[in-house]
């Protein structure tokens, strides 16, 4: 399977997000603008001060969680971090970073995929082994990723391949893997695997592609299939 | 004699009406159920326990998971809608699995308003 045939596949359950809160809250429902079924509001009494809203999250009609706005705002406006850092350590974070994966993002913003990416290797990187497969549109996108890749090879027992669409003419990073020329199939998604090292805890995958100047649109699920089948797809695709 | 069973000789003098009150309002679940009637006036018991617990665990950063609003919706089936019907605060309707404020007396519905502000407000 091609990563362009994996993407027209995705088939996401349907999400619904209920918002409470005694004003209608905008700029939380553009977080989720297209990024779910739909978004609704329901208003909380007048006095109740507005850091007790909160939104629900439905999928197929069965309750999945309720968040704290102001919780969540750190997650979607997130800061980027390095890999290692312990801040992507904190067990609520951890958590709302596992509440919207399996979500398809029609409007995500580069900000959010580094976010993502960063959570991913952070895995990967807590993990110490199994396998990470990243690919990059191409090598100017990786140059300045040189030193965190080299670091995370050096520092841990991973397997690291990265894969871009153009040519490497820059020295080999120690410990990563690099396929180059991969093509347009590389070049027009962003995409992280990492297999857990066989601890579906751990397992994660993003897949995601740019749309026009309204950002990207994508997935990230840490379904142990969905993962192993978009491994593959990225391995075929630098065939 | 337990304290909750004061209302059983009937709800609606005024003095039963106050004593109702404070007994719907003593447990953090049913305040919070009757805070969102007193907005909404008519909900679905599904969406109550996503309300309740919810709002009563969110605030301080937590998440809520679906065992907990579960577990939620299980005590306000069985525990605290039985006793809200009892004095006289709601309807209940186990066709629609939906709840109305409608009986509730004005007397209170005035202090149902002042606990939300006290305990919800800024």
């Amino acid at each position: 399977m091609t990563l362009s045939a994996y993407f027209a596949q995705i088939d996401p359950p349907t999400r619904t997000v209920t918002i409470y809160a005694p004003q209608p809250q905008p700029d939380v429902v553009d977080w989720f603008q297209t990024g779910v079924d739909a978004v609704d509001y329901r208003s909380l009494p007048d006095v109740t001060a507005a850091s007790q809203s909160f939104f629900v999250i439905h999928e197929d009609d069965a309750f999945v969680a309720a968040i704290g706005l102001e919780a969540a705002r750190e997650f979607l406006e997130p800061p980027i971090n390095e890999p290692w850092a312990d801040a992507l350590d904190d067990a609520s974070y951890r958590r709302l970073v596992e509440v919207f994966e399996s979500t398809v993002w029609h409007s995500l913003e580069r900000r959010q995929l580094l976010a993502v990416s960063r959570e991913i290797e952070n895995r990967a990187w807590r993990a110490g082994s199994g396998t990470l497969r990243v690919g990059f549109q191409n090598s100017d996108a990786l140059e300045p990723m040189e030193a965190v890749y080299a670091r995370l090879a050096a520092e841990s027992a991973l397997d690291i391949h990265v894969y871009i669409a153009d040519d490497w003419d820059r020295p080999s990073i120690p410990g990563v893997t690099i396929y180059a020329d991969g093509g347009d199939e590389i070049g027009s998604f962003w995409v992280l695997t990492f297999d857990g090292d066989g601890d579906p805890l751990r397992t994660s995958g993003l897949i995601a592609r740019e749309r026009d100047a309204d950002g990207f649109e994508g997935l990230w699920t840490d379904d142990t299939q969905l993962v192993a089948r978009l491994e593959r797809a990225l391995q075929a695709a630098s065939d | 004699m337990d304290p909750e069973d004061l209302s059983s000789d009937g709800p609606r003098s005024s003095q039963n009406v106050i004593d109702n009150a404070f007994l719907a309002l003593r447990n953090r679940n049913r305040r919070f159920m009757c805070y969102f009637l007193l907005e909404h006036e008519t909900a679905l018991l599904s969406e109550l326990a996503d309300v309740v617990s919810g709002w009563t665990y969110t605030a301080d950063g937590r998440i809520v998971e679906s065992q907990c609003r579960d577990q939620c919706y299980l005590n306000l089936q069985h525990t605290h809608v039985p006793k809200l019907v009892e004095i006289g605060m709601v309807w209940y309707d186990d066709d629609t699995d939906s709840l109305s404020l409608a009986p509730c007396p004005d007397p209170a519905r005035e202090i149902v308003t002042r606990a939300c502000a006290m305990e919800t407000g800024s």
